[in-house]
């Protein structure tokens, strides 16, 4: 936990100073957010900011992607949150140094549907539950895996969606909309998921 | 170590056979053995590398299902996940583990074997394969997109595994074992190519080792065995080819010996014969004692010759023993009487020991053991130095059986003794104990080399023990067959020839008509004076021819046939007469230098009746002049007294015939004696009633001992028959024992089922003779002779013997062949003895005891 603060309080100028430092303290940093990934979770909100990026990151390695959602081979991947909350706030830097299919990661904040199109992920977090029927209808076929934090599960078209069973994050997955958006989800990652409807 | 040189020993002792297919199999076995261990092995790892491959798959693929269980934290999914290894049987567990290493997710087949599974060995996340016994823990690490998420453990059963491999060991034995088999039978069949010349070549080699130079070696291979049976065959080729001149050697030998001893005989016969004929002429004193003193050398030449002969006989292996009765006290005795005299004139003293240590009568040659004793006694007596020394004979019985008496001879003596280094040499011919020896003792160096072979004839052995000064010790032993009955005996003691007054001869023969078939002019002479001596009327022819032309024109009471004769031998010329009618039976007496073979059985085999030696000695040629010319009427006008009581006795026989007997022949031997000869031919049959089968076994067994002991038993039976006149069995037992004695077993069966059959018709009509119903006691000694008979004889002697004369020997036989006393036939040959080495004083003397013992003084032979 000391590590992890430690971490998040480096970032910026003194990280890319010292650059051997600090990536021993990103790697522990990493080490210990998949650790709470994998772990029961306590439900402790940091934790489950911790476990959400976690699993956002994981996500991509389960889904792939059509061709042209990229524009070509040096096209990053966009990694997006609506609206202009920011609810993981430092959690996502780390994000920044990894890859997603051999893609380096560009993480975004739209505001709108239409921002948000070009993204590959978009997660609407709590705060933009309000905007989900408007974003997903905006971006419907389009090849944006879309995640939900909601608390109540609609009819609407989203791809994937965290929500709570008693202390523990789970998701469900839709394989229809991800299905017509060229999005292909890893089987496995079905079996994992809770209520696929 | 030990065990191994024992193995390795007895492993050298193996045939060929054993040994090829001992190391056939063991090489074919061997690597049977490792390839099948080393396939096994490799089998092994294969399919536990396949299985680990194949848990390794399983592995991968749960590793690879249970990502996103692992990423996303679902345990659930994650179990759902490994039971899909509930599908392979051999997995028994499972685990997942957290890239922290905590326990994630787990299946067990069993409740039981949860702790198992997860106190596998190993560290979680790393790859690693163990095997356990019947184990496999596989662990490999899982990750995603390169980064570690966790681990996976897998625990395998290996028990199918195990299952599989037994089965495998299972089907792999099976082959080994008919593998084994087929390379058995194969290295048995493929040995023989080998193994199989290599026998006939042994075989081949045991047969030539026996002197079968014929056996031909079946290899037909160029290798080395083939080449070595070329070579072995030449060398046996070779080898029959030396044999072969070297047995025509032997034979040119023999024959050569044979040829000498009959151009010596020749002319000694001249010599001798009208040495004696001249004698009978009046003459002057001086020339009657040189003639006289030719006529001892010329005998004692003869001696010489006759050693000579007799050693050349043994070494061709000519000299049979005949089989005849005899007692040992007998010899001993007539040892005694032969060299009382000669010791007690040395001053040496003579003990002869045990005379009887075997009482009863035996069957062997009783004239050649005297011979050996003769030999063996006048050496010790020549070698002992006069005064104070001793000589002694003694016997021992070594054993004795239904079969067999084995006598020990010692003889033993206190004389110069024999120099050990020429002891081993002593039994060699023509060997002395020293050259000096020859010098100081004279003698052939023949005697004891001939002892030394008649001792090996009577199945015994010689030996000296002696020290030089001290003396000698010789001892023999010999074999004889023991004989139970006494009048086999007699019969023996019938057939030796006796010494017969000329005036009996005359008498009973004279005027007899005689052909004599001889082409030597000398020979011609001194038989026609022997035969003139004897009033007979002799015509002579020159050859076999004339002698049948003549036998046709004109009667003769008895042929004297030589053998060997221009146009027509003396063999032809009697076939030819046997097939003239009314000659078949007529007389005829071969007359023959050859003295070296068995030629008498074969004369009589040829159809003569009897066989003389030249020189012709004069008492044989009596006695077979008595023996075989029929006394007839008309013939010698004075009759000896016995004749009419014998043919009385004839006339008395009952019954007139009995088929396979020569009734005349054999009464003319019996002196008629009807009584004797019924009793022989009882004893006969009770004594041979099997002999048939006897002979049949023995030569069955075809064992050396078998057939000699065959050959043995079918030379007395033939003696036996001989004796008692049965012609047809003496043919077939002489047939039989030529077989025999060539050896030939394959030739055995004609005359063996030959004599059986005319056994069994003798024994038949033995049996078929009515009981005896006249028992007339007949003596066979003539009895005291008269002392008118003896006197003028005596008288004739003693002058002889006064006047050093050599006559003195002739004088000696007739009045020993009048003097039928058996006590004085002893004295007879020890003054004969002394008559040879000059002895004249001792030889009066002992005949004044002869003529105290029918009552005429000393003076009445002056």
């Amino acid at each position: 936990m000391t590590h992890h603060q430690n971490g998040q309080k480096g970032y910026g100028l003194k990280y890319l100073m010292n650059p051997l430092r600090h990536l021993s303290r990103f790697l522990i940093a990493c080490l210990m957010l998949l650790m709470a990934a994998s772990a029961d979770s306590r439900a402790e909100t940091p934790t489950e900011s911790h476990v959400k990026v976690a699993y956002l990151y994981q996500f991509t390695k389960f889904i792939t992607w059509p061709a042209e959602a990229f524009a070509d081979e040096r096209t990053p991947f966009a990694l997006c949150i609506l609206g202009h909350d920011e609810p993981f706030g430092a959690l996502l830097a780390p994000l920044a140094k990894k890859q997603v299919h051999g893609r380096s990661i560009l993480i975004r904040h739209p505001t709108t549907p239409h921002e948000a199109i070009g993204c590959h992920l978009l997660y609407i977090p709590r705060s933009e539950e309000a905007h989900i029927p408007e974003t997903l209808d905006g971006l419907r076929d389009k090849p944006v895996l879309t995640v939900v934090d909601a608390a109540e599960s609609n009819e609407r078209a989203w791809m994937i969606r965290f929500f709570r069973v008693r202390d523990t994050l789970r998701f469900a997955i839709q394989p229809e909309p991800a299905q017509q958006a060229g999005l292909k989800i890893h089987a496995t990652l079905l079996e994992v998921a809770h209520e696929t409807r | 170590m030990r065990l191994g040189d024992r193995l390795l020993a007895r492993f050298k002792d193996l045939s060929i056979r054993r040994k090829l297919l001992f190391i056939m199999t063991l090489l074919s076995w061997g690597t049977l053995f490792l390839a099948t261990v080393a396939f096994t092995i490799v089998e092994y790892l294969q399919e536990q590398d396949s299985l680990t491959e194949h848990i390794r798959t399983q592995a991968e693929i749960v590793a690879f299902n249970s990502r996103a269980a692992l990423t996303f934290n679902d345990p659930d999914t994650a179990r759902r996940v490994l039971s899909a290894l509930k599908a392979n049987n051999n997995v028994h567990s499972a685990a997942l583990f957290t890239q922290d290493g905590r326990l994630f997710a787990k299946f067990t087949r069993l409740a039981s074997e949860d702790d198992r599974a997860l106190s596998a060995p190993g560290r979680p996340l790393e790859e690693s394969v163990r095997f356990d016994h019947d184990e496999l823990t596989l662990r490999q690490p899982i990750r995603l997109d390169d980064e570690l998420i966790g681990g996976i453990l897998i625990n395998a059963h290996l028990e199918e595994f195990g299952k599989q491999m037994v089965l495998h060991t299972f089907v792999i034995l099976i082959i080994l074992l008919v593998t084994f088999s087929l390379t058995f039978y194969l290295a048995l069949r493929l040995q023989n190519l080998i193994t199989v010349p290599i026998e006939s070549l042994r075989t081949a080699a045991s047969a030539i080792g026996q002197g079968d130079f014929d056996t031909p070696i079946r290899i037909h291979s160029r290798d080395e065995i083939g080449q070595l049976a070329l070579s072995f065959q030449r060398m046996s080729q070779d080898l029959a080819h030396e044999r072969a001149s070297l047995q025509r050697a032997t034979r040119a030998k023999s024959e050569f010996l044979a040829n000498m001893s009959h151009e010596i005989r020749t002319p000694m016969n001249a010599i001798i014969g009208l040495t004696e004929l001249t004698l009978q002429h009046p003459m002057e004193e001086r020339p009657r004692s040189f003639l006289k003193k030719i006529a001892g050398s010329s005998r004692a030449l003869l001696r010489i010759l006759n050693d000579i002969l007799d050693f050349s006989k043994i070494e061709a292996g000519k000299l049979d023993l005949e089989l005849r009765p005899f007692t040992l006290s007998e010899v001993i005795g007539h040892m005694n009487d032969l060299f009382a005299e000669q010791a007690a004139e040395k001053k040496i003293q003579l003990e002869l020991n045990n005379p009887s240590a075997y009482p009863g009568p035996l069957l062997g040659d009783s004239l050649r053991l005297e011979q050996v004793l003769l030999n063996l006694i006048g050496n010790a007596i020549k070698f002992t130095d006069a005064g104070g020394g001793r000589v002694t004979l003694t016997v021992t019985t070594l054993q004795v059986t239904p079969k067999r008496v084995e006598l020990e001879f010692a003889i033993c003596d206190t004389g110069v003794g024999i120099d050990p280094t020429l002891r081993d040499h002593l039994f060699d011919a023509f060997t002395q104990a020293d050259s000096s020896t020859t010098r100081r003792y004279g003698g052939s160096g023949l005697g004891l080399a001939i002892c030394k072979r008649l001792v090996d004839l009577m199945q015994g052995r010689i030996e000296v023990e002696s020290q030089l000064g001290q003396g000698s010790t010789f001892r023999f032993t010999a074999r004889f067959t023991p004989v139970t009955g006494v009048h086999e005996q007699r019969v023996g003691e019938e057939a030796h020839v006796s010494r017969l007054d000329p005036r009996e001869v005359i008498v009973r023969i004279a005027g007899a008509r005689i052909l004599l078939a001889e082409d030597n002019a000398i020979n011609q002479l001194v038989a026609v004076e022997m035969l003139s001596a004897l009033h007979l009327e002799v015509q002579v022819v020159e050859n076999g021819w004339q002698a049948v032309e003549r036998a046709k024109e004109e009667h003769f009471d008895l042929v004297l046939m030589d053998l060997q004769m221009p146009v027509m031998d003396g063999y032809a010329a009697t076939r030819a007469l046997r097939v003239e009618p009314g000659l078949h039976d007529l007389p005829i007496v071969a007359m023959t230098a050859h003295a070296m073979s068995g030629d008498r059985e074969f004369s009589l085999a040829q159809g003569m009746n009897d066989h003389l030696t030249k020189p012709i000695d004069k008492d044989a040629l009596h006695a077979a002049l008595m023996r075989w010319i029929r006394p007839r009427l008309g013939i010698g006008a004075d009759r000896a007294p016995v004749a009419p009581d014998k043919t009385a006795n004839a006339a008395l026989m009952q019954p007139e015939r009995i088929p396979g007997i020569d009734l005349t022949e054999v009464m003319e031997r019996l002196d008629g004696n009807q009584s004797l000869l019924r009793h022989l031919l009882d004893n006969f049959a009770a004594r041979y009633a099997t002999a048939d089968r006897e002979l049949s076994s023995m030569l069955a067994s075809r064992t050396p001992e078998g057939v000699t002991e065959a050959a043995r038993y079918i030379h007395t039976i033939k003696g036996m028959a001989g004796n008692l006149g049965a012609r047809a069995l003496h043919g077939a037992a002489l047939a039989l024992e030529r077989a025999i004695q060539e050896n030939r077993p394959e030739l055995f069966s004609a005359p063996l089922a030959a004599f059986e059959r005319i056994h069994g018709e003798l024994l038949d009509a033995i049996v078929a003779l009515p009981a005896e119903s006249v028992v007339e006691e007949t003596t066979f000694d003539s009895g005291p002779v008269d002392r008118t008979i003896l006197l003028p004889p005596l008288r004739a002697l003693a002058r002889a013997i006064r006047n050093n004369d050599f006559e003195a020997s002739d004088r000696l036989r007739e009045v020993e062949a009048l003097s039928r006393c058996a006590e004085n036939a002893a004295l007879f040959t020890r003054i004969a003895q002394a008559l040879d080495g000059f002895e004249f004083e001792r030889a009066l003397e002992m005949l004044n005891q002869i003529a105290a013992s029918v009552g005429i003084g000393d003076e009445e032979l002056k």
